[in-house]
């Protein structure tokens, strides 16, 4: 076939078809080389025939040209060899020694011999007389082969004659154990049958019993569901006949509380009517009241105004006085001056009365109006300003009294130095005022320190010995403590406090905490208590208060502080802040610890809760806190106790 | 590659598995992403076997930590090694060469034993990584299905078509070629339009045939019935069709930077490998078709020179799994 005219699409249509048709059957002219089983370098001749007939054509291609046999070569040698026109190394030699065999290079031994000797017998006449020379040599080896053969072929024979008759035997014995097996897949149909006729009866019987149990539930639910409905039927009717008769008494509560209505407007305006009179009558009074109010107030003012120009005329003559008292001055002057003063006093006095009177009238007055609000704040006020000229009235009377001390003699520095001191109490007068406003009344004060008097109970010593409160303030500790029988002193920086509570004829001086503890003996006092003093000092200060206490104190003495509890939320945020000379918050951990860490033992601290008409002691433990409102619900001030050893 | 790999293990009588990701290779960042995903991966034990031996066969994957790991490099990541180019190169691409350069610096030097695909893979290797490895060559898919018949008159060029293949210079040859030989081109690719367009314009729709995908059996009995192959791919990492076309004892025309390819064609023995010029590929063409006695020998002598080279999955196994 001349390729050269195709075209190109044809040539692409011819090789598709061909190569559906393609799959194993292809072979190249050039067949697969693989690697032989046991490819070696060498081999002998007794190796390579060892084989027969293919095996050995196939084996000595591979062997020797290292690849499969081509069908050419392979039919060829075979025909070669099954003819015995070649023996097996002749055929040996022609592979080993052709192109292919020589470039493969395997080592025969003494096959190149044989192979040159074939060539010899190719040679004409010369070479024919030469093949039966070697042959009448290789004649008694060719006899021994041949009888080897033989015996080779009659051992092979017998061993296929044994193979075959186990064979044989091995073919009866499946035959017997197939008709075994028959046999037995017989026996196991009729058994399968048998089953099966039994699966059906059971099948039958059981449908049968479930339709008579069908039919018996159908039966009983229907006398069930007829018994329902009838129930049913029965229910309705009584609800109807209730519901009638709950109508008629609704209809009839209806009436009535039309009825109640109407009263009850007809009495809601005859009410509204008093009530509107009654209104009327009242803020006449009231009117009233406001225009007394007015009036005091702008008595009042007056009262302030002047008070002012006195102060003002009071420090003028303080320094003028001062100066003077440096300079030297005349008899007559003083005298002038102590004049005027006294009428200013009598002034004083001659309104003082007045003020007093006209409060009493009004204290009269607004009684029996009954308005005690506005009451309660012009009270207030009132006593303010009893205070105010009240401290007033103590400067004039103390500078007329150095004042007249100094008349006849010469004026020594010292006693400026009181009059100047007095510079200090302006303010004790304000406190009590603060103290009015801010911490309650005193008998509000009073019914809370009742809470105490268990812990005084505790204290063996109590009655043995002096107990001093520092800071007694108003003195409602010292009355109570008075009222229980022990022996009790009271110290206070502030003199107005200091002579409220003379008034009261309790036992108070005016003296520095520090200072009077360091004054006292050792071992002198039972009981050493501070209501809401020790956040006053600072911190070094309440260490040499709780120091000096330590050494004062009898065995078995106690102290007792009350303080402000910043564990609450409004106090430690904000209450404890209202007054100014608190210094800072006693947490009741950190102080309890100082105390102790001072020389006290047996230290303990209890909040108090405050009800309406009790006080309590509290174990902290008893507020958890948890959520936000635990901080508000603390009590608001805790006590803290220590002992000494 | 990674299959017959894989069956000849399984014939060996190992137990095998193959690991692999999906491969983007555009963005850059994916190609980071991807990289970086590899670098964490311990292979020592998984989900409670221990896993004795670990073949790692191209990037990202060689990234992959084991104890025992052998290294038969197939690919590394081209575009930032011998395709790279400086000028055009972006700047994520410029990024993506230093990142890349500093873990196969790190990492592949860390394999104890290190095999490569072809002489060109382990050239490469060494050029830019520094590393030394053994060249291991394997066979292609199903080796046994190709054979040898008569020829006709055509040059068969199977490959995907691609920019990198460059069918191009067989189709610009065929201008020039005086003997009526034909040539048949095999695959598809993004540069299909530009061939047909390049054929339409040269008028060689008579001469050059692009028959797109083809079967299994077409491909062998196209190699079988061919005059010669036609393989001019730029710097091929290995080059199949070489081997293939041997396998069916056929002689191959390649160029000079070819790469693969020139492992297996030696000038004048089994093909020729030439400049790329179209004359003088075309001037081999027609020498072909004038001899043909001499291109059966050339064919012939690529199939000894196939088996001389040992190109075994034994061998692989051997080497490999030892």
């Amino acid at each position: 076939m001349t390729n050269k005219d195709l075209s190109i699409d044809e040539i692409i249509d011819i090789v598709k078809k061909e190569s559906k048709k393609s799959n194993e059957s292809q072979k190249s002219s050039i067949p697969k080389k693989t690697q032989p089983f046991s490819s070696k370098e060498s081999y002998t001749i007794e190796e390579l025939c060892a084989l027969h007939d293919r095996d050995f054509i196939k084996n000595a291609y591979l062997a020797l040209l290292k690849r499969e046999a081509d069908s050419e070569g392979f039919d060829k040698f075979l025909n070669d060899l099954r003819s015995g026109g070649k023996d097996k190394v002749q055929i040996l030699s022609e592979i080993r020694f052709s192109d292919e065999g020589k470039r493969n290079g395997v080592k025969v031994p003494s096959l190149k011999k044989v192979y040159l000797i074939n060539k010899l017998y190719k040679i004409p006449v010369l070479g024919y007389i030469l093949k039966w020379f070697v042959t009448l040599l290789k004649m008694p080896k060719l006899i021994l082969r041949m009888n080897e053969f033989e015996a080779y072929t009659n051992a092979r024979f017998l061993d296929f004659e044994e193979k075959n008759s186990r064979f044989l035997h091995a073919l009866e014995e499946t035959e017997a154990n197939i008709k075994n097996l028959y046999k037995k897949s017989e026996d196991y149909f009729g058994f399968k049958e048998f089953i099966q006729k039994e699966l059906e009866h059971s099948k039958r019987d059981y449908e049968n019993s479930i339709n008579g149990l069908k039919e018996e539930m159908n039966n009983n639910l229907q006398k069930n569901l007829n018994e329902i409905t009838t129930r049913q039927k029965f229910i309705d009717e009584k609800i109807n006949s209730v519901m009638r008769e709950n109508y008629e008494k609704i209809k009839y509560l209806e009436d009535t509380t039309i009825t109640l209505n109407e009263d009850y407007r007809g009495f809601k305006h005859f009410v509204e009517n008093k009530l509107k009179k009654l209104k009327e009558e009242s803020l006449q009074d009231f009117t009233e009241f406001q225009n007394f109010k007015d009036n005091i107030l702008t008595q009042q003012k007056d009262m302030r105004d002047n008070f002012y120009k006195v102060s003002e005329d009071y420090h003028g003559f303080k320094d003028y006085v001062s100066m003077k008292i440096e300079n030297g001055i005349p008899k007559e002057k003083f005298e002038h001056l102590e004049k005027e003063l006294f009428k200013k006093y009598e002034d004083y006095n001659g309104y003082k009365k007045y003020a007093q009177e006209k409060f009493d009238s009004l204290s009269y007055e607004i009684t029996t109006k009954s308005q005690k609000e506005e009451i309660k704040e012009l009270l207030k006020i009132i006593e303010e300003h009893k205070l105010y000229i009240l401290d007033n009235q103590k400067r004039v009377s103390f500078i007329l009294e150095e004042l007249r001390k100094r008349l006849p003699k010469k004026i020594e520095k010292d006693q400026i130095k009181n009059v100047l001191q007095e510079e200090d109490h302006l303010l004790d007068a304000m406190y009590v005022l603060f103290e009015d406003r801010f911490r309650g009344l005193r008998e509000d004060i009073k019914r809370r320190l009742r809470a105490y008097l268990p812990l005084l109970s505790k204290n063996k010593i109590l009655k043995e010995a002096l107990t001093v409160d520092l800071g007694c303030g108003r003195g409602e500790w010292l009355e109570l403590l008075k009222e229980e029988g022990y022996d009790a002193v009271g110290i206070d920086l502030n003199r107005v406090m200091v002579e409220e509570c003379k008034k009261r004829e309790l036992k108070v001086d005016f003296c520095d905490a520090l200072e009077y503890l360091k004054g006292l003996k050792d071992n002198s006092l039972s009981m050493i208590s501070g209501f809401h003093i020790i956040e006053h000092l600072d911190f070094e200060m309440f260490v040499k208060v709780l120091d000096e206490a330590v050494r004062v104190l009898k065995q078995g003495g106690m102290i007792l502080f009350e303080t402000p509890n910043p564990v609450n939320l409004e106090v430690g945020t904000s209450e404890f802040y209202i007054d100014p000379s608190h210094k800072n918050p006693l947490h009741p951990k950190s102080t309890a610890f100082l105390i102790e860490s001072r020389g006290f033992i047996d230290v303990g601290y209890y909040f108090i809760e405050h009800k309406e008409l009790k006080s309590t002691l509290k174990d902290p433990k008893e507020y958890p806190l948890k959520t936000f409102e635990d901080f508000m619900k603390v009590p608001k001030d805790y006590v803290l106790t220590g002992y000494k050893a | 590659m990674t299959e017959g790999l894989r069956d000849a293990l399984l014939r060996a009588g190992h137990q095998v598995e193959i690991l692999t990701m999906p491969f983007k290779f555009f963005p850059e960042s994916e190609v980071l992403k991807a990289t970086e995903g590899w670098l964490k991966q311990d292979l020592n034990q998984f989900n409670g076997y221990t896993i004795d031996r670990l073949i790692s066969l191209q990037f990202p994957a060689f990234y992959a930590n084991h104890e025992n790991k052998t290294l038969w490099l197939m690919h590394q990541h081209r575009a930032v090694y011998e395709l790279y180019d400086e000028k055009n190169a972006s700047k994520d691409l410029k990024k993506l060469k230093n990142e890349i350069k500093k873990y196969d610096d790190k990492i592949l030097p860390s394999f104890k034993k290190r095999y490569a695909m072809s002489k060109t893979v382990a050239e490469r290797a060494k050029r830019y990584n520094g590393i030394d490895s053994v060249v291991l060559y394997h066979p292609p898919f199903n080796e046994e299905r190709f054979y040898n018949k008569e020829p006709f008159n055509y040059l068969f060029f199977p490959s995907r078509l691609e920019e990198l293949k460059r069918q191009y210079l067989l189709i610009e040859a065929m201008r020039y070629v005086k003997t009526p030989v034909k040539a048949i081109i095999a695959g598809e690719g993004g540069q299909k339009v530009r061939y047909q367009k390049m054929i339409e314009e040269y008028d060689l729709k008579e001469r050059v045939s692009l028959i797109g995908e083809i079967t299994e059996e077409e491909k062998y009995t196209l190699y079988a019935r061919s005059l010669g192959v036609f393989f001019t791919p730029y710097d091929e990492d290995y080059g199949y069709v070489t081997l293939e076309a041997m396998l069916s004892c056929k002689p191959v025309i390649t160029c000079k930077d070819s790469g693969g390819v020139l492992e297996f064609v030696e000038d004048g023995t089994n093909g020729f490998v030439l400049s790329n010029s179209p004359f003088e590929l075309a001037e081999k063409i027609d020498f072909l078709y004038e001899n043909r006695k001499k291109a059966k020998e050339m064919g012939r002598a690529g199939y000894e020179i196939y088996f001389q080279k040992n190109i075994s999955w034994d061998n692989v196994v051997s080497k490999l799994a030892d």
